[in-house]
């Protein structure tokens, strides 16, 4: 090897060199980081964009240069050189990306390691997926009762430890800005620990294929300050006065169920009366008034039995089938179903039937 | 009179004889090449259908709302079925049928080991596949290729298109393990004389490596795939935890297959890049050995990485080591990449069509090997698992890998097949189409999947919309720049410029019989290249000038070739 050529290999490095770090230092593939992990995971994510695009330039140029230099000449119909290997080059392009992956395992393995620390002053919040939507339960004085949330409001600064479950199949637990993914199995209880770090509203959408609905599946994310948060744990304590018995046609039971998010309605539908706002599915405001007379044959109670029962029965026009679970004639007992339905026929138009405003038509 | 009617009877009997030798790809022939050809042809016709809809998904995403399908249940179906098709209809089989006609020609042999049970395995094919896509008449499946329970399962997948598809692939199983078998006694028993291990074409090494990689894994799905069947007929609760099932039996066997599975899918690919990077080069494959042993390392290392497909789902600390493993199937991945790049290098490039999807194959495949390094690290894959980040992966390693290959390998081998050429121009033209087709459609996932887009969504974020238009927009060119090569094979097939028995001026012995070849193949024992990649030697002259005596083929020089002008001869050959 002459000076000239090695002068030119040493230049090359350095401009892959700087090449690979121009694109570590300024891309801007990963969204917001909003948790305490984000900032390691972000900077091993560049430091693998480093290598990537050295090794990228490096076979995507020889290939290129290639391309342009060792085209065949017109006329000529010989032969290249026989050139079967060599073995020098072939241990070194065996041997670096063999240190490159090895260093890299290390590197993600320390990252991960740190993630996986139980830290001082931990938030445990319980977290269930069913289709389509999430609620969370927040800790408590035991002798209040807090109702589940569709909302995940977080402290910020605070550590959180999430427990997951699922109430049917699996789901996936993922805020982008944190960084944090984790399934949902159901039958178990997994586990994502993070530590929010900048104020704002998010999404956690669901990651793992759960039916028709999956990609309805997303509920707000609120990081707010300690203070803002306690004043939200306080506004989901249900009032003893208001806490209601199970009972057979008991709508208040039945609105207590819908409030308490118990069986994830609140996801799509609306109605301010009982504290949900979906967007997805019907709205509930006014229901008693349309259910009557919708499906020949079928007064109002049967009607929303039915809808609860056989979803896809009748589908209201303008809204996708299949997305409201099917499997709430398993799930649900007769005391609950009885329950609610008594409470949604209550919502009627007239305000003076049942005590509420005439609410806004979404 | 006479004089008339005369010539018109061979004439009658040809006619006849053409329309003999066309059906007969629709009945039960024992020749490998006649099954060769009808493995092709049906993967290539499942590959239309699995690109019909992908096409549709792509329409769908056009708009943040469920858009064109209004049941989103019919979304999930349709990307459900178009991984199922893609993968165990189209991907697998096809190189199936590229080594049902090559490898046995490839080592003189006359037939596969066992004629029969190779029939046997191709007509388990369409069966399998009416019965899956009668899924769309019974109620589709929609819990994506991968059928996590319990979403697979009889209660939240109460349509009878679930049972259908695992029915499906029981048989496609079947019919791979068989396959396999068949293989692997082909090329250990039938080689000629002159065919020692290491004259064997890369190729043929590679159906090696994929051979035994079917046979340890697919049993695997099969088990998987009864255990799912009787969770959904006999009412067994194998998977259900509310009984003491467990649903996370399923991934793991089904990823202990399905990660395998995808070498099954890209290494035959890897095999054709071999054939086709030096014949259009001139010049010998760089590092023969150590791309030939890298394929049996990918093979062995295959079968324990199956974790990383749940870094998110697995127990934290059981996510480790998966995550070491996955890493080091990076380096002999990148050995045959370094191998391929050292072997175009110096190289007289000629621009066939074969050579422009090969040269495309290279560049995408390194864009798939390093983003499956960045998704081998648990701390990030827990931002890109399950998202447009995946999607992105997944097909710049079986689109930019294994279809590209396939299409090198179709438009090299066609004249072998049909004795005509394909459209050079048409090919060109059918290769851009794709490449610029495939990067704009399949760059952009990465993005909006690092920003927070999961896969296997009918609605999505509004914010994605520009970058899912942008998506759409080039898949539809992808989709439209495969009709050219439909054309191109119909129309070639009967009325192409006709082709020599070596178009290419190739050392495989496939090349040293005619185009097509007779029905047993060759007159006697072939004699294979004493180098089967040696462009640029004496030796390849020699045997291109039709040479075949060994002693003299030896003498004449391929081995001790210089590697580096103005380095001393010797090396690792």
């Amino acid at each position: 090897m002459n000076g000239r050529t090695l002068l030119r290999l040493i230049l090359v490095s350095i401009g892959l060199l700087l090449a690979g770090l121009f694109v570590g230092a300024t891309n801007q593939f990963m969204p917001t980081a909003a948790s305490a992990e984000a900032q390691p995971i972000d900077a091993l994510f560049n430091f693998m964009l480093v290598i990537a695009t050295i090794i990228f330039l490096i076979v995507e140029g020889a290939l290129l240069y290639s391309i342009i230099r060792f085209r065949k000449k017109p006329g000529d119909e010989t032969d290249g050189p026989p050139i079967h290997g060599n073995t020098a080059l072939e241990l070194v392009w065996t041997a670096i990306p063999a240190v490159i992956v090895l260093g890299l395992s290390l590197y993600s393995f320390q990252v991960f390691a740190d993630m996986q620390n139980d830290k001082d002053g931990t938030l445990v919040l319980h977290v269930k997926g069913q289709q389509f939507v999430w609620s969370f339960d927040y800790p408590h004085d035991p002798n209040v009762k807090l109702l589940s949330s569709s909302e995940l409001h977080l402290p910020i600064n605070v550590p959180i430890r999430m427990e997951i479950e699922s109430a049917d199949v699996m789901h996936g637990f993922w805020v982008p800005e944190f960084r944090i993914k984790q399934d949902a199995v159901p039958g178990r209880i997994t586990e994502a620990r993070f530590t929010p770090t900048l104020l704002g509203e998010y999404n956690v959408v669901c990651s793992e294929l759960c039916g028709s609905g999956h990609g309805l599946m997303h509920n707000k994310v609120v990081v707010q300050s300690q203070a803002d948060y306690d004043k939200f744990v306080t506004s989901l304590i249900e009032p003893e006065a208001q806490q209601p018995a199970p009972g057979e046609h008991n709508a208040a039971w039945g609105k207590h169920l819908i409030l308490s998010n118990e069986y994830g309605c609140g996801g799509c539908h609306y109605l301010p009366d009982a504290g949900i706002a979906g967007q997805v599915g019907p709205t509930w405001v006014a229901l008693a008034d349309r259910a009557a007379g919708r499906v020949a044959d079928e007064d109002a109670k049967t009607y929303l039995v039915n809808s609860i029962l056989y979803p896809n029965k009748y589908v209201v026009s303008g809204y996708p089938a299949n997305v409201m679970p099917q499997n709430f004639g398993q799930r649900m007992s007769d005391t609950d179903l009885n329950s609610i339905v008594d409470y949604l026929l209550q919502q009627t138009a007239n305000p003076t039937a049942n005590g509420t405003p005439a609410a806004k038509s979404p | 009179m006479a004089t008339t009617t005369v010539p018109a009877v061979p004439l009658t009997s040809a006619a006849l004889h053409q329309r003999r030798q066309w059906i007969k790809y629709f009945t039960w022939s024992l020749d490998h090449k006649v099954i060769g050809i009808q493995y092709l042809v049906t993967a290539f016709t499942f590959f239309l259908i699995g690109g019909i809809l992908a096409m549709l998904i792509r329409v769908n995403l056009l708009t943040p709302d469920s858009g064109l399908f209004i049941d989103t249940a019919t979304y999930n179906a349709v990307f459900s079925m178009h991984g199922t098709i893609m993968i165990f209809l189209f991907v697998i089989p096809v190189f199936v049928g590229f080594g049902n006609y090559f490898v046995p020609l490839m080592i003189g042999a006359k037939d596969m080991a066992f004629p029969w049970l190779n029939a046997f395995a191709f007509w388990l094919i369409p069966p399998a596949g009416l019965l899956l896509l009668a899924g769309w008449i019974v109620g589709p499946p929609g819990a994506g290729w991968t059928a996590y329970f319990p979403l697979s399962g009889p209660v939240y997948s109460h349509a009878d298109g679930q049972t259908l598809w695992a029915l499906a692939l029981h048989l496609l199983g079947i019919s791979s393990i068989m396959g396999a078998m068949n293989f692997l006694v082909t090329v250990k028993n039938l080689r000629v004389p002159s065919m020692t291990w290491f004259r064997l074409p890369l190729f043929v090494w590679a159906m090696m490596a994929t051979a035994i990689i079917v046979l340890l894994a697919t049993p695997f799905l099969s088990g998987a795939l009864t255990l799912m069947l009787f969770d959904r007929l006999a009412g067994t609760n194998i998977f259900n935890p509310a009984t003491g099932g467990d649903p996370l039996l399923w991934p793991n066997v089904f990823w202990f297959y399905s990660h395998p599975a995808v070498y099954i899918m890209v290494l035959p690919g890897m095999g054709m890049l071999s054939e086709v990077l030096p014949v259009f080069s001139r010049k010998p494959v760089f590092g023969y050995r150590a791309i030939a042993f890298s394929s049996m390392g990918i093979a062995v290392l295959g079968f324990v990485v199956w974790g990383h497909h749940m870094f998110t789902t697995l127990a934290p600390w059981t996510r480790i080591p998966f995550m070491v493993t996955s890493m080091i199937i990076a380096v002999p991945t990148g050995i045959k990449i370094f191998g391929w790049v050292g072997t175009v290098w110096r190289g007289k490039i000629r621009f066939t069509a074969s050579m422009m999807f090969a040269l495309g194959f290279l560049s995408l495949f390194v864009i798939g090997g390093i983003t499956g390094v960045i998704l081998a690290s648990v701390p990030v894959d827990l931002q890109a698992h399950g998202t447009y980040f995946v999607v992105a992966h997944l097909h710049f390693v079986l689109f930019g890998g294994s279809v590209f290959a396939i299409m090198a390998g179709a438009y090299y081998w066609f004249p072998k097949i049909t004795g005509r050429f394909l459209n050079e121009r048409l090919g060109k033209v059918h290769f851009w189409l794709t490449y610029v087709g495939f990067l704009l459609s399949f760059l952009p996932m990465h993005i909006s999947g690092l920003y927070g887009m999961p896969r296997r969504v009918a609605v999505y974020d509004p914010k994605f919309q520009a970058i899912n238009i942008l998506t759409s927009f080039g898949a539809f060119i992808l989709g439209i720049g495969q009709l050219p090569f439909f054309i191109n094979a119909a129309v070639s097939a009967v009325s192409g410029e006709v082709a020599p028995p070596n178009p290419w001026n190739a050392l495989g012995l496939e090349w040293t019989t005619s185009s097509p070849p007779p029905e047993h193949n060759c007159d006697g024992d072939p004699v294979a290249a004493p180098d089967p990649y040696g462009y640029g030697t004496p030796m390849a002259v020699a045997y291109l000038a039709g040479e075949r005596n060994m002693d003299v083929l030896l003498a004449s020089g391929g081995h001790a070739a210089p590697h580096f002008a103005e380095q001393p001869a010797g090396g690792d050959r």
